[in-house]
């Protein structure tokens, strides 16, 4: 138990950083910056405008809000535990400790660059049906005789007919442009990559490997609120040395998030829809065994829909968050994720 | 110590009303660029590495034979985006082709893209790191630190690259997770002599020509050393270097 007056100590020297952040850039800028136009900055203010710009940028620091309409780079570390989370399976005893990093990039390039590319897919699929391409196939065949034999040769060709280049298809693709490019530089947008391993900070430590990611654009609502959805995948294997099983985990699909923001804190719910196994074959992935380094494993498979609420909070450079996991929410277990990291 | 809380809290209170938007447009000062201490946008370079080929099944030094490998890579890189702490990130692409393809390491088809990010831009000194995906040789995902030091028209770069083995897939493995691949650690000096300027987009961008000198030391090495057998590469240090036109 710290005395009384170390923790009085301690309050200070944090006061001190935080003065010292608005101090020492203003002291390097002995110039002061050009007001430019910016209309709304208080002409009359009696504080000095490095001082403003200062406080203003450090509030902007230290809210939610704001972090979710500004390019920002979070990098943190990750624990998490408990039953119920992204590669776990229902029985108790198969609660895996994954330990990892995670990335995120929020109103960057990544998703608007990753989701054009899907979307651009999947026009092109959809539209195939009207831009249409036919193709006749013409045959012809003659006959001969060879010795004893009739020999029978048939030709056959094919003519292609397509409405390609006319104006409903140009049309059609300067639409989908304008809309590729609209993606690419709509600004509200979030990355997140989320890697799990057994070698944290070469440690030897985690059940887990693997990764997860989502590319996310953000609806904007009232009082700085927002709704985030995109596309996502990731696997990921938990390995369970003493039981001989491990559990591999496949997520595909499409994530939705809630997005709360109040002052340095971001509250937020989410659920990954995972879609993984539902349009396509699995094959090989439902093996019912794995071997790794000579040992062959008992495999279970999941594709879990997790249910995730959580709360972030931004103090400045630095970045923590807790949340609470279910991919089993029906069942009542739980389990927890804890993050720390940095904000650059 | 009540009264400095209050006071913070009051300062930070009776700041006006100036939006997010203004304060990250007064701290960007539209430098994009990230090549050569921020001068350039890409290059276009030659490129040699002396590598260590195995013919056959074999995947030990006594058949190793040493072995050129010459390549071009177009490489372009830009960080548009000015973030809340002074940073900038943006994003990096690499495409190019080395001869001999097929069975060399070093050759045949490459690319990378990756993300970038530049927490320290101080003056003469910027310090950063990327983070990426990648095929050439093997499908690997990367970690690259770098720093940059800008005298003059002269910048000196030093990068350090790094794959994790349990991100590498090597072709004609089964792909699956939980699989090693190869380890690859790639140090590299970079020399840029910037010089001409000129006009990118009818003068909203500014750019400079020059040249662009490296010299590489990649190892490679593998959990799963039997994996060397594929590519026909012997584990090892190799070296390299390159000379291109930046722009």
């Amino acid at each position: 138990m710290p005395s009384h007056d170390a923790r009085r100590r301690g309050t200070q020297i944090l006061l001190s950083a935080l003065l010292s952040t608005l101090l020492i850039p203003a002291l390097a800028h002995a110039q002061e910056p050009d007001q430019g136009d910016d209309a709304s900055v208080e002409q009359e203010s009696r504080m000095p405008y490095w001082l403003q710009y200062r406080l203003l940028r450090l509030r902007s620091q230290l809210s939610a809000r704001d972090w979710l309409m500004i390019p920002s780079y979070t990098a943190s570390t990750s624990l998490t535990r408990g039953g119920s989370t992204f590669a776990s399976r229902d029985n108790v005893t198969l609660n895996p400790t994954a330990r990892g990093y995670h990335l995120q990039e929020r109103n960057g390039l990544v998703s608007g660059v990753m989701l054009a590319g899907l979307a651009y897919v999947g026009i092109a699929s959809a539209a195939s049906g009207l831009i249409s391409s036919d193709y006749t196939t013409y045959s012809s065949s003659y006959s001969r005789r060879e010795g004893n034999y009739w020999v029978t040769t048939t030709y056959t060709w094919s003519e292609k007919h397509s409405n390609a280049g006319t104006a409903a298809a140009e049309s059609l693709v300067a639409g989908q442009n304008e809309m590729l490019g609209g993606i690419v530089g709509y600004r509200l947008q979030n990355f997140e990559l989320d890697i799990y391993t057994r070698d944290w900070l070469q440690r030897g430590e985690g059940d887990t490997e693997g990764w997860r990611t989502n590319f996310m654009m953000m609806i904007p609502l009232e009082n700085g609120m927002g709704v985030e959805l995109g596309y996502g995948w990731g696997r990921a294997r938990s390995y369970f040395e003493e039981a001989g099983c491990v559990v591999s985990s496949q997520y595909s699909g499409i994530p939705l998030r809630v997005l709360a923001p109040l002052g340095p804190f971001l509250f937020q719910s989410g659920l990954d829809m995972n879609f993984r196994g539902a349009f396509e074959r699995l094959g090989k992935d439902r093996a019912a065994t794995f071997e790794q380094d000579g040992t062959t494993y008992r495999q279970e498979h999941v594709r879990p829909w997790p249910l995730t609420l959580s709360v972030q909070t931004m103090l400045w450079r630095l970045n923590l968050s807790a949340s609470v996991e279910s991919s089993r929410i029906l069942q009542r277990r739980f389990g927890y994720e804890l993050s720390a990291g940095l904000r650059f | 110590m009540k009264k400095i809380l209050l006071l913070t809290l009051f300062l930070l209170g009776s700041a006006p009303a100036l939006s997010s938007a203004q304060i990250i447009s007064t701290d960007d000062d539209g430098n994009a660029q990230h090549y050569g201490g921020g001068k350039h946008f890409g290059s276009v370079t030659g490129t040699y590495v002396s590598e260590g080929w195995t013919p056959g099944e074999f995947a030990d030094a006594e058949h190793t034979e040493a072995r050129n490998v010459y390549g071009v890579m177009l490489e372009a890189s830009a960080l548009p985006l000015a973030t809340l702490f002074g940073g900038r990130g943006g994003f990096e692409l690499g495409t190019g082709f080395g001869y001999p393809g097929g069975d060399s390491f070093f050759g045949g088809f490459r690319f990378h893209a990756g993300i970038v990010l530049m927490p320290i831009d101080w003056r003469i000194i910027r310090v950063g790191a990327a983070v990426g995906v990648g095929v050439g040789g093997h499908r690997y995902a990367y970690l690259a630190p770098e720093a940059t030091l800008s005298l003059g028209p002269l910048a000196i770069k030093a990068s350090y690259k790094w794959v994790p083995p349990s991100t590498s897939r090597v072709f004609g493995e089964e792909q699956k997770l939980g699989a090693r691949g190869y380890e690859e650690r790639r140090l590299r000096g970079e020399l840029f002599l910037s010089l001409m300027q000129y006009e990118l987009l009818d003068g909203d961008l500014e750019s400079r020509r020059g040249i662009r000198f490296y010299i590489e030391r990649s190892e490679v090495d593998s959990p799963a050393p039997e994996l060397f057998a594929l590519e026909n590469l012997a584990p090892g240090t190799y070296w390299g270097g390159g000379v291109g036109y930046a722009f």
